[in-house]
């Protein structure tokens, strides 16, 4: 059983760090696309947001067949938007809630960068997807062999011997991260590979359905199945702004998003889908009116019990149902896993180091990558701060141009490690890590971000926690690699 | 060892299309069949390398889940198509 922990720990080890990452990253998404767009102030009133964002759509995309904005919330300053025409061609925009229109200033990936990562790795489509759910699947199986391993786990919670160094230490600190947050690592893990269910495990759907998966997408989303085929006759469409207030008092519920089906045709559906406030569960609840006349026509059935329980491990992942103190336990849930599986990857090479008279290519490469992938994916995560800020704001494909900086950070991290001795690689990178964190919230300031103090003093507590979280994960490599230099 | 991962997400793959197919004849509705399938499969996929790994070969258990899909293939085979 040991065997199946420390294999399948190493070779999905650097993949599930990099997917821990950025998915600790992604609790913060709104807050990181606050941060990455300035020019936005929080928005007291997201009806008006959507009804402007709605006319600016229909002025700018005449063609559009339909459209889809997500409101602004307590979190969320901007408002995803996207559209397609008849022929299939898709536009997306962030949209400024106070005019409608395309958020002005510098485009970015904003959090999206970090929450697509998570799950895309940016790869093709499906590749990325199916490499995330392998890993989470082998990540589980590590878990458990991990639990069965470790017969002292409960007891090695309270051991903690970093004075003893070398194997013992890197052990003690596994076995803490482990424990300290075991189920959380455990459901965040399982619920992950449920959020791509229908990636990794179609075979369900092709059990029920054989190949009519439109039947199966149609019975999965009720609210937008079954729509009416376009008249052909011209009606102007009802305000948004009042059906949402109606669609609130009908759904029980906030607006996760409006969708609008042939806008400016008599057979137009406004359909506003729930979300899962007050309930852990993503919800596939909707209201649908008629876009015409603004009546409601139905709302969908309450799921059924499979169903539900899909929902609600949809749900317990993404964490949207959470409350500030709950983000932060999902923050520090998230870290706590990145810490257990940096340091059961060091333990590998610690362990089998002294043995080694000559280290062999297999173990040089693992210890290359030990410190090229966890500080290079810290490092990363930090340039992006950076290349936010610092990339010319004309730059065409802005947002690409931060991705690859991104991935350059890691590959020259990975490079870097390569060229240097071990230790001294994983405590220069790790200095490097904490000035790439300590100085976002600088670069920011000087370079057209709002500075922290002046969000401070106007009460942006999303901004502020933003850049105090920035400079708290810059000392925090700061010691690392201080440790690192003295080991 | 890359023989039982491979039989390990088969077998996971194969309870799922079976759970799918068979649940709508008992009155189940489609989309729930479809969703309880992949639920289980879910939870079966790192559930099954455990025993795998508590054998002392770990070609007992692979040579038990080619038997299990062998069996769910035949029986998804005989029930046909979707309902």
């Amino acid at each position: 059983m040991s065997w199946l922990h420390t294999w399948t720990g190493l070779v999905c080890g650097w993949l599930v760090f990099a997917i821990f990452a950025t998915g600790t990253a992604s609790v913060f998404k709104p807050e990181i696309g606050a941060w990455t767009r300035p020019v936005l102030a929080a928005q007291p009133d997201p009806d008006a947001g959507l009804q402007r964002a709605a006319d600016a759509i229909r002025r700018e995309h005449p063609d559009a067949v339909s459209f889809t904005v997500a409101p602004p919330d307590g979190r969320a300053r901007d408002m995803e938007s996207y559209w397609s025409d008849a022929k299939g061609v898709f536009g997306q925009a962030w949209r400024d809630p106070a005019t409608g229109a395309a958020v002005a200033g510098p485009a970015t990936s904003g959090g999206e960068l970090f929450y697509r990562f998570h799950f895309e790795l940016m790869a093709p489509y499906p590749y990325g997807r199916l490499a995330a759910c392998l890993a989470a699947a082998f990540f589980v199986s590590a878990i458990v062999s991990g639990v069965i391993t470790h017969k002292r786990i409960f007891a090695d919670f309270f051991t903690f011997r970093p004075a003893k160094g070398g194997q013992r230490a890197w052990l003690d600190g596994h076995n803490l991260l482990g424990v300290l947050a075991l189920p959380f690592h455990l459901f965040i893990a399982l619920t992950g590979v449920v959020t791509l269910i229908t990636t990794f495990m179609p075979f369900g759907p092709v059990g029920a359905y054989g190949k009519d998966m439109a039947a199966f997408y149609a019975d999965a989303e009720p609210a937008t199945a079954h729509l009416p085929a376009a008249t052909g006759r011209p009606a102007p469409l009802a305000p948004v702004a009042p059906l949402a207030a109606a669609a609130r008092a009908s759904l029980h519920g906030d607006i996760l998003r409006l969708t609008v089906d042939k806008p400016g045709d008599a057979s137009a559906r406004v359909i506003f889908f729930r979300d899962n406030s007050g309930a852990v569960s993503k919800s596939t609840q909707a209201a649908v009116f008629d876009g015409a006349t603004g009546a409601l026509l139905s709302a969908p059935p309450p799921p059924g019990p499979a169903m539900a329980t899909y929902e609600f491990l949809y749900g317990l992942h993404m964490a949207a149902f959470a409350g500030p103190a709950l983000r932060w336990l999902y923050f520090l849930g998230g870290l706590s896993g990145c810490g257990l599986i940096a340091t059961g990857l060091v333990l590998w090479t610690v362990a089998r180091r002294r043995k080694l008279a000559r280290p062999h290519f297999g173990f040089r490469l693992v210890e290359v990558l030990n410190a090229g992938v966890v500080m290079g994916m810290a490092m990363a995560v930090a340039g992006f701060f950076w290349a936010c800020r610092l990339l010319p704001a004309g730059l065409a494909d802005r947002p690409g141009a931060e991705r690859h900086v991104f991935l350059a950070t890691l590959a020259a991290a990975i490079l870097y490690s390569a060229l240097r001795p071990q230790r001294r690689a994983w405590a220069e990178l790790a200095s490097a890590a904490a000035v790439l964190f300590a100085g976002a919230p600088l670069v920011s300031a000087l370079s057209g971000g709002r500075s922290l103090w002046r969000s401070a003093a106007t009460g942006d507590l999303a901004m502020a926690s933003v850049d105090l979280t920035l400079l708290a994960l810059g000392a925090g490599f700061a010691f690392i690699a201080a440790r690192a230099a003295r080991s | 060892m890359v023989l039982a991962v491979g039989a390990n997400y088969a077998l996971c793959a194969l309870v799922a299309a079976a759970a799918g197919r068979w649940l709508p004849r008992l009155g189940v509705a489609r989309i729930e069949a479809a969703a309880a399938g992949d639920l289980v499969a879910i939870v079966l996929l790192p559930v099954i390398p455990i025993f795998v790994f508590a054998a002392r070969s770990a070609w007992r258990p692979t040579l038990a889940m080619g038997g299990a899909i062998a069996a769910l293939a035949l029986a998804v085979w005989a029930m046909g198509p979707p309902a």
